[in-house]
């Protein structure tokens, strides 16, 4: 008989609870230190950071839920076949190519600014989900079927908690793509606010640069590390047999 | 008795792309009476399962025909799956309301069938348990408490103490007829033991290597409780042996 693998004990422990208020608190002390010997001026500095979140979290909030649909919409059957292909195609596509043209139509916008992160983003959530539901046990789809599990029911009870765990890997590798497409997007688009404008404004100091990306990544870093590996080992527990 | 399922020359053939087709089950014809213990046994390959599909509606691309008893429905189906097939992000007392919700009952009413299922499958400590943190018997019990959640008339399962060890099995095996035997529903079990086929079944039918064919159906005389040492038995398990071409 197999107990609770204790996992989950791990975040209310002393140790971990310092961990989290360490990573909480470390990209705001790093900010600060970091505007104070460069001397920018802190509030700018947060601004760009927030304005940069802000767009992410749109951009990323647009690509999961369509990213997801599609990947339950596509898994399988005849649409599957006709449909995968297709996005395939789509995913290789590049999307900096396109820029001139979006430029063109929406200007140096955040509109611009998140279609480029919903195109980035969307894809490794697809192709995660579309694998995870692939390899669905086909025990546990005939079980939901035999219990006529339909409709809404087999949604939120079926493939709802069997696509969290792989919509979570898929956000963890999207969001990864979309912090590095947020800064050049907001470089390349010419955007007067966010971390690709303040990049841009001290591209020509190197010490600025180098510190700002060490800064980009404690806070990558940091949310990972409070938010998503913990979620990840919490939605694949909840799938382990 | 009067019959609960008919099966008349059905055949299922499974096409690959790239592939060799592949005959599974070839013009089986039987009828499975109302309230019977009717097992298949058969060695690996003789489409066994495959059947128990058909006759579930789980396999509907076949040819031949299914017929069920007037007024028998796919909702009075159940099954027990060899692998158990519990959902494991559900706890087992979600994992036996599921088919309930599944046929939109109410709360109070789940709740009350729930908790009759768990007191007959002796499972109420374990009701809060994820399948995970269950032995395999476990996991099996609560599997059967699925499937008897929703009362159901016809009950198909799939080497169900197959994954069990010996012990177990035979636990759940005289849980199972004490079950069978007070509710009087169908029960259709596919196996490759031929004595557990002997100490279940009114009628057992043995299936041929592929394409699986129906060789012979037996009706099990022998009186019940069946005494798994007593010579009657050993004769009918030669006969079955004998049956069966590996």
């Amino acid at each position: 008989m197999r107990r609770s693998n204790g996992h989950a004990r791990m975040y209310v422990s002393k140790a971990h609870v310092a961990a989290t208020l360490f990573f909480v608190f470390a990209p705001f002390a790093f900010v600060l230190i970091f505007s104070k010997l460069a001397h920018i001026a802190a509030p700018i500095l947060l601004v760009d950071i927030a304005i940069s979140i802000i767009r992410l979290f749109f951009g990323y909030i647009i690509a999961a839920l369509l990213g997801w649909g599609l990947a339950i919409a596509f898994y399988r059957g005849k649409r599957a076949i006709v449909a995968l292909p297709i996005f395939d195609v789509l995913q290789s596509f590049p999307t900096f190519a396109a820029l001139p043209l979006a430029i063109w139509l929406w200007g140096p916008s955040n509109t611009t600014v998140i279609i480029f992160l919903v195109l980035t983003i969307i894809w490794p959530i697809f192709f995660s989900v579309v694998s995870a539901m692939k390899l669905i046990k086909h025990e546990w789809e005939e079980a939901a079927q035999i219990m006529n599990l339909r409709g809404w029911n087999f949604f939120k009870l079926f493939l709802l908690p069997i696509s969290i765990p792989s919509l979570v890997t898929g956000s963890i590798i999207g969001l990864g793509e979309g912090w590095e497409a947020i800064v050049a997007t907001e470089i390349i688009v010419g955007m007067k606010s966010g971390l690709g404008n303040f990049f841009s404004s001290y591209s020509a100091n190197t010490g600025v640069t180098t510190f700002g990306i060490l800064g980009l990544l404690l806070l990558i870093f940091s949310v990972n590390k409070i938010l998503w590996l913990p979620l990840l080992e919490k939605t694949h527990e909840k799938l382990a047999e | 008795m009067q019959p609960a399922i008919i099966l008349k020359n059905v055949s299922k053939k499974f096409i690959e792309p790239g592939a060799q087709d592949l005959m599974a089950v070839k013009d089986i014809s039987l009828e499975v009476g109302r309230g019977e213990f009717f097992v298949f046994v058969g060695p690996s390959g003789s489409g066994k399962s495959t059947i128990l599909r058909i006759m579930s509606g789980l396999e509907k691309d076949f040819t031949g025909e299914l017929k069920l008893e007037d007024g028998l429905v796919p909702n009075d189906f159940s099954f027990v799956f060899q692998q158990f097939a519990l959902f494991p992000w559900l706890t087992a007392y979600q994992n036996i309301e599921m088919p309930l919700i599944a046929r939109n009952m109410s709360e109070t009413e789940r709740r009350h069938k729930v908790q009759a299922q768990l007191a007959k499958l002796r499972l109420e400590h374990v009701g809060h348990l994820h399948p995970r943190e269950m032995s395999g018997g476990m996991r099996q019990r609560v599997g059967i408490a699925r499937a008897l959640v929703t009362d159901p008339k016809v009950i198909f399962m799939d080497e169900p103490f197959s994954e069990l060890d010996s012990f177990t099995a035979e636990e759940l095996r005289q849980e199972t007829l004490s079950i069978w035997q007070a509710e009087k529903r169908t029960i259709i079990m596919v196996t490759h033991i031929v004595s557990e086929a002997i100490e279940l079944a009114d009628r057992i039918a043995v299936l041929t290597p592929r394409p699986g064919k129906i060789e012979k159906i037996v009706h099990n005389h022998l009186t019940r409780p069946r005494q798994k040492r007593s010579p009657e038995f050993f004769a009918l398990e030669d006969e079955l042996m004998g049956l069966i071409k590996p």
